[in-house]
């Protein structure tokens, strides 16, 4: 079982960056608001004479019809006006229709405001306040997933490193099978039944079989969580050992196998008194250099197990913390997707960044400017900037995967450099 | 590795229907250009027209304002003077001559109008910025911002769907050649792959392959027929519309298996894309199984084989993330191709596609993608900017944000093309792996 050291890579939440910020005077914003909902309802009441508007909205338009005729020439109208002005000509005649046969026209005008009001403006409390709180939600994750990757890379890093490991021999292949059948990795089409587990599914149905073997557990498709850790001494030495409760921690030790099987075998570096002679030295010095260099390639694969972890249910400040600003983004009408459960058990590093590219997203972000006194046209420039930042977003997913898949080279290349250990006496 | 060829769609001839193809469905969105003005008018005479019209706004809410002492009078009229202005710039714009200085004209027309506003005296300054409000902020259902919002929205439809397809994809390929007596990397593999190709019709005809294996009736996008089309990568281009292929769920041996069964063309070519993933990955050696693993000689080779599988596994991602990010959802998806039917209208309305785009099959992760670029590309973008106050600098920075825009969505597709040519060298070191395993 891959074990990590003590005191690698605490798994605590991050203070958030920014704390909660008083955007607005609520008190002055709900005064205005009202302020200016009594003044509409004035207006709407000093109206006085329906009829005499829609005699002028009639006038205009039979002006208008007249005027067009004149200017644009019977016979020479381009089809698009003709057929504009016979869309126009229904569209006036069927509103002024309308308009005359209710006879409350003041209450019907009034209740289509107040129902434009109702579906636009205001809501309870204010966006921006709400938009600042969820886009809190980046920093809550920078720092933790930024712990894990540390976490898993410290368990990999560790590995065959005890005075009679051997991670290149019998030892890892033995480790290997009996690692897989404890966590119920096997495939069913090729490992016996006791190292099968059917019972456990993941996101989408998938089961544990091969979820080591698999980049997938990683990219996104299956949610992940960091596991509970039992400490244990081995040699003197403590360790952290997984104790996963749950799928998403089952799939989590999958995930960090997964990165454990891409780095593959390597030789064990001379151990304790064998390091002091000659060649032993010059073996542990070899080792070393492979070492920094794994650790370097196998870093895009911690980072990607990473970005898709959540935290578990000990990091209950962090959780408490993300639930809060995911309110905010179910309150900013943010649609959040089922699989994220609510966010009543964390979000992973990539939950909370699409969470925080939707706000822009939402219908309501753009209302909210709108009464915040933004104009159309500066909505239409957000609109592209929300993009922009979308695409970039994106980028940098798919980037991250990238990273992954072009790393294996390197892991090949390094194969070289492990045998170059070997010869100077690394086992 | 019976169970694996049947996973693989063996079984389907016979199945295969002649589907009609619409040549023009999903085709790249194409643009109104943002100045093409067509020569059927006389452009001096229009800019006169309109010119004439600004003015006669600015007569007739001087009229009104004798007719009605109200500010809803006003706001009434204004509302449909403006509607009648819209719907000419929308009539304008279609028949493409609509030039945006011509925007900038009905842009001045609106300023004009609110000058005359403020001389018919109205005086309470916040029953003005209550119409204004109304008039410029308050939308209407057909508002070209809030059809903005909802195109924007699309991406966010495909977000969990395309790593979905990429890992059904995947799995299908890590699975193969995995039971007791195959042979992955031999004469069964061999064997297999020809049998393949040909009940998927994926021959050419100029190698000399049979008429059976030869597809000469399943038409892609521009003609292309499906010979060899799981040997090149242009399968994952993006040039030909891909549907996730409909399964159905068999039991072998105790092991459930995803049998494909391609319903239409678009199905035939996904799966077209899966066997090029599948070629690209080429032969690897089975692994010991069950109790031959049980041996000192089989751990070590397994122990191998794991750490091989797992570096194919990376290097396969980058193929299957480029046919997810192509592929559509099937007929069985109905709730993300209604959801994405909604949002793909509200771009036909905002004219950022034609209208006769197929809205209702399902968008992939890329044509969601692109929908909503080509959307900041549109005229009518910049027509409704400019009537919504923007200034003409405004809407030149707001193209350059627009490019910056597409620009990214590029180097992120640039990005995953690259990333499967980067692979091709993975899998080729991976080939040292192999033998490892062998020896």
């Amino acid at each position: 079982m891959l074990a990590f050291l003590v005191g690698v890579g605490g798994l605590y939440a991050p203070a958030p960056a920014v704390a909660q910020v008083s955007v607005v005077d609520p008190a002055c914003n709900a005064a205005e608001e009202l302020g200016l909902a009594e003044d509409k309802l004035k207006w709407l009441e000093n109206i006085a004479s329906i009829g005499e508007i829609l005699d002028g909205v009639t006038s205009i338009y039979k002006t208008s019809k007249k005027w067009f005729e004149t200017l644009l020439g019977s016979e020479n109208l381009v089809a698009a006006l003709i057929s504009l002005s016979r869309e126009m000509e229904n569209k006036v005649d069927v509103q002024i229709a309308q308009a005359q046969s209710v006879t409350a026209v003041q209450n019907v005008l009034l209740e289509a405001d107040m129902k434009t009001a109702g579906k636009y403006v205001k809501p309870p409390t204010q966006h921006l306040c709400k938009s600042v709180l969820v886009s809190q939600l980046g920093s809550t994750t920078q720092e933790f997933k930024q712990n894990v990757a540390r976490l898993a890379a410290s368990a990999i890093e560790a590995m065959y490193r005890g005075a009679n490991a051997d991670g290149d021999g019998p030892q890892y292949a033995r480790d290997n099978y009996i690692d897989r059948c404890a966590a119920g990795l096997g495939s069913p089409q090729d490992y016996p039944a006791e190292c099968v587990d059917s019972s456990i599914t993941g996101t989408n149905g998938k089961k544990l079989a091969d979820a080591d073997l698999d980049m997938c557990t990683i990219s996104g498709n299956q949610i992940l969580e960091i596991p509970e850790f039992d400490v244990k001494e081995i040699n003197g030495q403590k360790y952290n050992v997984p104790n996963p409760q749950n799928a998403a921690q089952r799939f989590w030790v999958a995930g960090l196998y997964y990165c454990f099987n891409l780095a593959g075998p390597r030789p064990s570096p001379p151990y304790g008194d064998k390091m002091k002679t000659p060649e032993g030295m010059r073996a542990k010095a070899q080792w070393n250099v492979c070492a920094a260099r794994q650790s370097a390639i196998l870093k895009p694969c911690l980072e990607l197990l990473a970005e898709n972890t959540r935290p578990n249910s000990s990091m209950k400040s962090l959780i408490a913390f993300q639930k809060s600003r995911c309110t905010e983004a179910d309150n900013a009408k943010v649609s959040i997707p089922p699989s994220f459960e609510k966010c009543e058990k964390g979000l992973t590093p990539a939950q909370a960044s699409f969470l925080t590219e939707s706000l822009t997203k939402s219908s309501q972000y753009y209302v909210a400017q709108v009464m915040s006194g933004a104009s159309h046209g500066k909505l239409l420039e957000v609109n592209i900037e929300s993009s922009l930042s979308w695409n970039l977003w994106k980028e940098t997913k798919v980037k991250m995967q990238n990273k992954v898949i072009s790393s294996i080279q390197g892991i090949q290349e390094l194969q070289d450099c492990w045998k170059a250990a070997a010869r100077w006496g690394a086992r | 590795m019976k169970k694996n060829t049947k996973n693989l769609g063996l079984g389907l001839t016979g199945k295969i229907c002649a589907g009609l193809f619409a040549l023009f469905l999903l085709s790249a969105v194409p643009t109104t250009p943002a100045f093409a003005a067509v020569s059927v008018y006389d452009a001096t005479r229009l800019a006169l027209i309109k010119q004439k019209w600004a003015e006669k706004k600015i007569d007739w809410l001087k009229t009104l304002s004798l007719l009605s002492k109200t500010i809803k009078g006003v706001t009434s009229v204004l509302e449909v003077v403006d509607e009648f202005m819209d719907l000419l710039n929308d009539a304008l714009m279609t028949s493409g001559m609509l030039h945006l200085l011509e925007g900038e004209m009905l842009m001045k027309t609106k300023l004009a109008i609110a000058e005359a506003k403020d001389v018919e005296g109205v005086q309470n300054v916040l029953l003005r910025r209550a119409l204004e409000t109304r008039m410029e902020y308050v939308k209407p259902p057909t508002q070209h911002l809030c059809k903005s919002v909802l195109v924007q929205q699309l991406a966010m439809t495909t977000e969990e769907f395309e790593e979905a397809v990429a890992c059904f994809a995947s799995s299908a390929i890590e699975d193969m050649f995995r039971s007791s007596g195959d042979d992955g990397s031999g004469p069964q593999y061999a064997a297999d792959q020809w049998k393949n190709r040909c009940k998927m019709k994926f021959g050419n005809p100029i190698d000399g392959y049979e008429s059976d294996c030869v597809d000469n009736s399943t038409k892609g996008m521009d003609g292309r027929k499906l010979t060899d089309a799981d040997l090149t990568a242009s399968i994952l281009d993006g040039g030909q519309i891909l549907e996730v292929v409909k399964t159905s769920s068999k039991t072998e041996g105790g092991v459930a298996y995803e049998v494909m069964d391609p319903q239409n063309t678009e199905q035939k070519f996904w799966v077209a894309g899966l066997f090029y993933c599948i070629n690209l990955a080429g032969p690897r050696p089975s692994p010991p199984v069950k109790e031959k693993i049980l041996t000192p000689e089989g751990l070590v080779k397994r122990a191998q084989w794991n750490h091989c599988a797992a570096m194919q596994s990376a290097a396969i991602k980058a193929c299957t993330n480029l046919l997810a990010y192509y592929s559509r959802p099937n007929s069985s998806n109905n709730t993300l191709r209604t959801a994405q039917e909604k949002l793909c209208t509200e771009a036909k309305n905002a004219n950022a596609i034609p209208k006769d785009f197929d809205c209702a099959s399902g968008l992939s992760a890329a044509k969601a993608l692109e929908i909503g670029n080509a959307l900041f590309s549109s005229e009518q973008y910049y027509v409704a900017a400019g009537l919504s106050g923007q200034s003409h600098a405004d809407m030149m920075r707001m193209l350059a944000r627009a490019a910056a825009n597409r620009n990214a969505a590029a180097a992120m597709e640039a990005e995953r093309r690259g990333a499967l040519a980067e692979a091709t060298a993975g899998l080729d070191k991976i080939q040292e792996c192999w033998k490892n395993v062998e020896r």
